[in-house]
């Protein structure tokens, strides 16, 4: 199946065991992207609010399309939002029983 | 013969161009320039220990892009292999996506050794680099359970609040159906295992495959569209004469 003679086939031999090593060890570590192509969809829905309750539109803050978007980066999200405004106590309410407040000037978020 | 394989080797490297073209007009949809600007969230910013650059290095890169995409129409393929490759490990670092990788092998590969009848080993190689595509993406697919339609109907309900087309829309409000969505599910897993196949076998039919998955992918989801030419373009390798089997 490799090609009959090149200087390049050892090369691209190696090239390509390497890929399947790397698209194996996908399958078992999530946070290898791999080929995963949609194989899984996680956008999680949360909200942002200020201290007196408004929400934050957050969706100017992201790229136009992002499919994928994980409670981590949600997090992120919030902090990069929070840094960048004049009110920096917000809260990130991923479901009732899961809210985050912003703490200090560096806006880190914590569970309550 | 000879002028239907340079006429083949034109095709791969005009459609492998727009694929950068449109990698290019989709980073700046994407509002990448936003990101550069400080205004929107690094998303996908993996490589987190080299800085997100400024706006001109950010235009730098797409430059570079262009001039690799311009370049592979005038057949000057190392030099466009060489410029795609800076481009791509540039915007690698700052907003990975897989699209971006598959352009970067195909990239260095022709910064090697050009597509030539003399020497196959770069056919050969991008060959592979599609039946892994298809293949593994297939096996994720069916080890994370994609067949049962769920996570295509949660795709679906994303692109709903993203789409502005009404008959697009209409084709997403059809996927909320569980049982559309699981038909649809299970057809994109077998089609995937059969491109390859098919490519090997009969790389007309494979192409149509390919063809048909892709702009199928293409009218509900945004931002794949160069994907999609990287791997309409790998596919017409399949036609270069040359037996997998040798």
């Amino acid at each position: 199946m490799p090609p009959q003679s090149s200087k390049f086939r050892a090369f691209f031999k190696a090239l390509l065991l390497v890929e399947v090593f790397y698209l194996s060890a996908s399958f078992f570590i999530p946070q290898i992207p791999g080929w995963k192509m949609f194989a899984s969809f996680h956008h999680i829905d949360f909200k942002l609010i200020d201290s007196e309750g408004r929400a934050i539109d957050y969706r100017p803050f992201l790229p136009t399309v992002t499919y994928q978007l994980s409670k981590p980066t949600a997090l992120k999200l919030a902090q990069f939002i929070c840094l960048k405004s004049a009110n920096k106590k917000m809260t990130l309410i991923i479901s009732e029983d899961e809210k985050y407040f912003s703490q200090g000037l560096k806006c880190d978020f914590q569970k309550t | 013969m000879i002028s239907k394989k340079l006429n083949l080797e034109r095709s791969f490297y005009f459609i492998f161009s727009l694929a950068i073209l449109s990698r290019v007009v989709g980073d700046l949809l994407l509002n990448r320039h936003g990101i550069h600007a400080g205004e929107v969230f690094p998303s996908r910013h993996y490589f987190s220990f080299i800085p997100i650059y400024p706006v001109s290095v950010f235009y730098l890169e797409l430059t570079l892009a262009l001039a690799g995409a311009v370049l592979l129409n005038l057949k000057k393929i190392r030099l466009a292999g060489f410029l795609i490759v800076v481009a791509y490990l540039m915007g690698l670092s700052q907003m990975f996506q897989n699209q971006k990788t598959l352009i970067l092998i195909i990239a260095t590969t022709l910064l090697l050794n050009p597509l030539s009848q003399k020497d196959r080993s770069s056919i050969w190689f991008l060959r592979y680099q599609l039946i892994l595509v298809y293949s593994i993406s297939a096996l994720q697919k069916v080890f994370s359970g994609f067949n049962d339609g769920s996570d295509l109907l949660l795709t679906a309900k994303y692109l709903l609040t993203i789409e502005n087309n009404s008959m697009i829309k209409q084709l997403l409000i059809s996927l909320q159906n569980p049982q559309i969505a699981a038909v649809f599910s299970i057809a994109t897993v077998i089609i995937e295992f059969i491109i390859p196949v098919a490519l090997i076998r009969k790389p007309k039919f494979g192409i149509a495959l390919v063809v048909f998955l892709h702009f199928s992918m293409n009218l509900m989801m945004k931002d794949i569209t160069a994907f999609s030419l990287t791997m309409l373009a790998l596919s017409l390798t399949f036609l270069m004469d040359f037996d997998l089997d040798k």
